[in-house]
């Protein structure tokens, strides 16, 4: 049973540059808030796919400490429908899941911040967070765009 | 003036506080390591080359971590 | 430390032997020494340094002896200059004697043998008398008065106005630091810093393989980053060097009088960005942490509820609690008898199977319970992260509304400067020479954000390649003890480190509350006076717009700032004497006098109301001056409580005599000598 969490080979250096900015503290909540990306992308979790090669895994005991393992059990619970996942058994499944839809979030990450070369890359990540953010429930989402509105007059 | 009132002793009771926060973070032998590290310098303070305190103080991190 | 008597010989500009006695702490505890201007006044206080530190910051620092005594000296024979100092301390009595003796040659000029001498004895409450030079007499008196804090105790008024300017700072925060005594925490964290090198390089020789690489890594980021270190402490005293050339630029042009009002609110709009930009730049930083930890739970999704809804089915469908525990039916299936005691037959068996795997979720009650509770959390965090994050962004708005702003006015003040047609030729150069300074600043500033962040970076590498070292090393166990070696010595170093910086930043907090004390006390005008934790003493005013602006940088403003930051220092040291009796080592502290050559010169407004305040804060005030500067507000200040008072008279060719009058008792305060060839200069004593 896996005891870790890879990101894909090919897309770590997007968490390298996100964690030398400051944007992000640690690689594992780059990858955090990657794989919730993906999730809000696309959340059909067939539709996500497995990097060609890994990097160097994080350990669960990093994602553990500032309680955001409970996440990936809910986005697995999420993403297959049931709770039966959540079985002892099927903890690869739980990270495969993971690491799909950070794979997906990186993706999209990379595209954002390469071709918006010249803009503050902390913008990057609040239009991000104000392209895909909010509740998907209405009130919710309505209450936090009129709030952002109102601190624009 | 009595000094329990006095400025100075105030900073002296909030720099005490800073060390004991400090302490509370180090290790057992990383405490003996700072104990043993400030004792020898407030010993020698008043030499104005002081030699040899650097290996003494090398000696005693590597007789505390063994 | 408490001032008793000085005799001065041949000092300099003052020929012969003179005794004063200061006047002690009580309700009369000034020392008025009068002297016209060349007399000699500032002689008076350079004895009082030469004697305690062998100090000559004078002009032809060779000159000690006075001219006129060597003139008088018959050619081979020895003249002697003498400065002898009596001052009481901690209860013991301390005589400081330091003298320097020259034979005369035949040419008429003095050898150049070096033949200072310095003897200290110290006299105790019993009256017992021990000459201390088999000690070090130098360390004696720093005891009693460091070097590094002497100048905020003896000074001129135009040192005084040094300490408010840019350069200032560093003065302030060795003042600060030698204060607070860091010799023992500044060598312990030295030598810990020599230690982890010596372990690194114990590592290097035992270590192999990838360990080894590392170890090897970790040596040459050290390396890189003292470099770093070193390249932005040059850089930081290129700034600061810039900075003072501004202000010169800047205090300059504010003379000018067609564009002073202009360059004062360039300044303060330049004060008020400066401000907006750091503010901001705090700001991004807190919102981009607030991200990093809970920004991901702001993403549209039902993440968060699909599970808490299919917990609630599972419960409403009675899945969940499980009546009967799946794992007990498993256990039984595996014995194959029931608790009744019956076998269990095919058909049982078979019924069985079917309820167990109806019943999937009785075996994961225990996770789905946990993960309700951890997405009631993250739903917590989500929440507080969706209101934290809008009013983080809000606040950031209005800094930056109010920076576009502050630049655009900025932007008009200076056009207004640039396009003005300057009557005056040297208001042109000099703003000429403030865009030179100002485009240099930007580049070195720009140097050292860059330089800073790189060095923070390289910081977190050197972090992870010890971890990751640690992590080779810890099948190897010699590796593995020096690995924790330097991880222990690290964190001592560290934690050290912390103490230091906390400790000086109570002390510079403490001088900043004390300070506006201080300067209600002395100067009597509303302003707000503020001593900060880059260790600037600064001033503001109340505009007409209700707003604290910076107030003018007048000679006036700068020496009652400095004289209300010396008075904090000097209850400080009264304070701290009280906690360090019994320690042998220690800056002693207690009371301090304060020795000040023409201090009143420039202070207009504050004339009448500093003296005062002074005289209520300070046990002992050595007050040299010359007599315009001392009649009037001053005199009607300190008058009443001068002790002792004495005038240097000015010998000399180049002027007709003077005589002023000292309470109604005439005072011959220069005497005409067209014979003479040098200036030079006697006390008298005018007061008893």
């Amino acid at each position: 049973m896996r005891d870790r969490i890879r990101p894909p080979k090919d897309l770590e250096i997007v968490l390298d540059e996100l964690k030398e900015l400051r944007l992000f503290q640690t690689k594992q909540k780059g990858m955090m808030f990657a794989a919730a990306m993906g999730y809000t992308i696309n959340s059909k979790k067939d539709q996500h796919e497995r990097p060609e090669r890994y990097g160097e895994g994080i350990r669960l005991e990093y994602f553990q400490s500032p309680e955001d393992d409970g996440y990936i059990n809910a986005l697995a619970v999420a993403a297959h429908g049931t709770l039966e996942i959540l079985a002892d058994d099927r903890t690869d499944d739980r990270f495969d899941l993971f690491e799909r839809y950070a794979n997906t979030g990186l993706i999209e990450l990379k595209r954002r911040l390469d071709s918006s070369r010249h803009v503050d890359r902390l913008e990057v990540i609040l239009d991000i967070l104000d392209d895909l953010g909010g509740d998907s429930q209405g009130d919710d989402s309505n209450d936090a765009r009129v709030r952002r509105l109102a601190g624009l007059v | 003036m009595n000094p329990t009132e006095s400025d100075w002793h105030q900073i002296d009771k909030r720099k005490q506080q800073l060390l004991a926060e400090i302490w509370e973070q180090l290790s057992p032998e990383e405490r003996d390591i700072l104990e043993a590290t400030l004792k020898i310098e407030a010993e020698h303070r008043h030499l104005l080359r002081p030699h040899g305190l650097k290996k003494s103080i090398q000696d005693v991190i590597k007789g505390t971590i063994r | 430390m408490i001032l008793r008597e000085l005799r001065i010989t041949n000092f300099r500009q003052i020929t012969g032997t003179y005794t004063i006695r200061f006047a002690p702490p009580g309700d009369h505890s000034v020392t008025l020494i009068l002297g016209e201007n060349g007399s000699g006044k500032t002689t008076f206080l350079n004895a009082c340094l030469w004697c305690l530190y062998g100090r000559k910051d004078f002009e032809n620092p060779g000159e000690i002896i006075s001219h006129k005594a060597v003139e008088a000296t018959p050619v081979g024979q020895e003249v002697k200059s003498n400065v002898r100092l009596i001052l009481e301390s901690g209860g013991q009595t301390y005589t400081i004697e330091r003298s320097a003796g020259l034979c005369k040659l035949q040419d008429g000029r003095l050898d150049d043998a070096d033949t200072e001498k310095l003897n200290v004895d110290v006299t105790d409450e019993k009256g017992v008398t021990r000459s201390i030079n088999d000690r070090d007499p130098h360390q004696e008196i720093g005891l009693l008065l460091p070097e590094e804090l002497a100048g905020f105790f003896f000074f001129r008024g135009e040192d005084l106005e040094e300490l408010v300017a840019q350069a200032g700072s560093d003065k302030l925060k060795g003042a600060v630091e030698t204060f607070v005594d860091l010799l023992v925490l500044d060598r312990s964290i030295a030598h810990l810093v020599d230690v982890e090198r010596n372990l690194e390089r114990d590592l290097k020789e035992v270590s192999s393989g990838d360990a080894k690489r590392l170890t090897e890594e970790v040596e040459e980021l050290q390396s890189d980053m003292d470099s770093l270190s070193a390249k932005i402490a040059e850089e930081r005293q290129q700034e600061k060097k810039i900075l003072q050339l501004v202000e010169e630029v800047e205090d300059r042009l504010a003379e000018i009088e067609e564009v002073r009002p202009l360059v004062e609110k360039r300044r303060e709009l330049d004060q008020k960005l400066g401000y907006l930009v750091e503010r901001i730049k705090e700001k991004r930083g807190e919102l981009a942490d607030r991200i990093s930890a809970d920004g991901y739970l702001h993403l549209r999704s039902d993440v968060l509820s699909v599970g808490v809804k299919l917990a609630s089915e599972a419960r409403k469908s009675g899945e969940i609690p499980a009546k009967i525990k799946p794992q007990f039916v498993d256990d039984l299936l595996g014995i194959g008898v029931c608790i009744c005691g019956k076998s269990i037959d095919e058909e049982a068996r078979r019924s069985l199977a079917e309820w167990r795997n109806t019943s999937a979720l009785g075996a994961l009650e225990t996770a789905i319970t946990h993960l309700g509770g951890e997405i009631a959390h993250l739903q917590r965090r989500k929440d507080m992260f969706r209101d934290d994050f809008d009013q983080r962004r809000i606040e950031i708005s209005e800094l930056e509304s109010a920076l576009e702003i502050t630049e655009a006015e900025r932007s008009r003040v200076e056009g207004e400067l640039r396009g003005r047609d300057f009557r005056q030729e040297s208001a042109r150069d000099l703003q000429a020479a403030k865009n030179r300074h100002d485009s240099e600043l930007h580049e070195v500033r720009l140097r050292i954000s860059r330089a800073e962040d790189k060095l923070a970076q390289q910081e977190e590498t050197l972090e992870q390649r010890r971890t990751e070292r640690d992590r080779c090393a810890k099948d190897q166990e010699k590796e593995s003890r020096i690995s924790r070696q330097i991880q222990a010595a690290t964190n001592v170093r560290k934690g050290l480190q912390k103490l230091r910086t906390g400790w000086v930043a109570l002390v510079q907090e403490n001088l900043d509350h004390e300070l506006q004390l201080k300067w209600d006390e002395i100067a009597q005008l509303p302003r707000r006076v503020q001593f900060d934790s880059d260790f600037r003493l600064s001033i503001k005013e109340l505009g007409g717009d209700n707003q604290w602006r910076p107030s003018a940088s007048s000679s006036a403003n700068k020496r009652a700032l400095a004289l209300a930051f010396v008075t904090s220092l000097i209850k400080l040291a009264d304070q701290a004497q009280g906690s360090r009796d019994g320690k042998r080592f220690l800056f002693a502290g207690g009371q301090y006098p304060l020795v000040m050559d023409a201090p009143f010169a420039t202070m207009d407004s504050f004339k009448r109301t500093v003296p005062v305040g002074l005289r209520r804060t300070v046990p002992q005030i050595v007050l040299v001056t010359n007599y315009d500067q001392w009649q009037g507000e001053v005199e009607d200040a300190l008058g009443i409580a001068v002790g002792s008072a004495y005038v240097l008279t000015l010998h000399t060719p180049k002027e007709t005599g003077e005589t002023i009058n000292f309470r109604g008792i005439p005072v011959e305060y220069v005497a005409a000598e067209p014979d003479t060839v040098f200036d030079w200069s006697e006390l008298k004593e005018i007061m008893p």
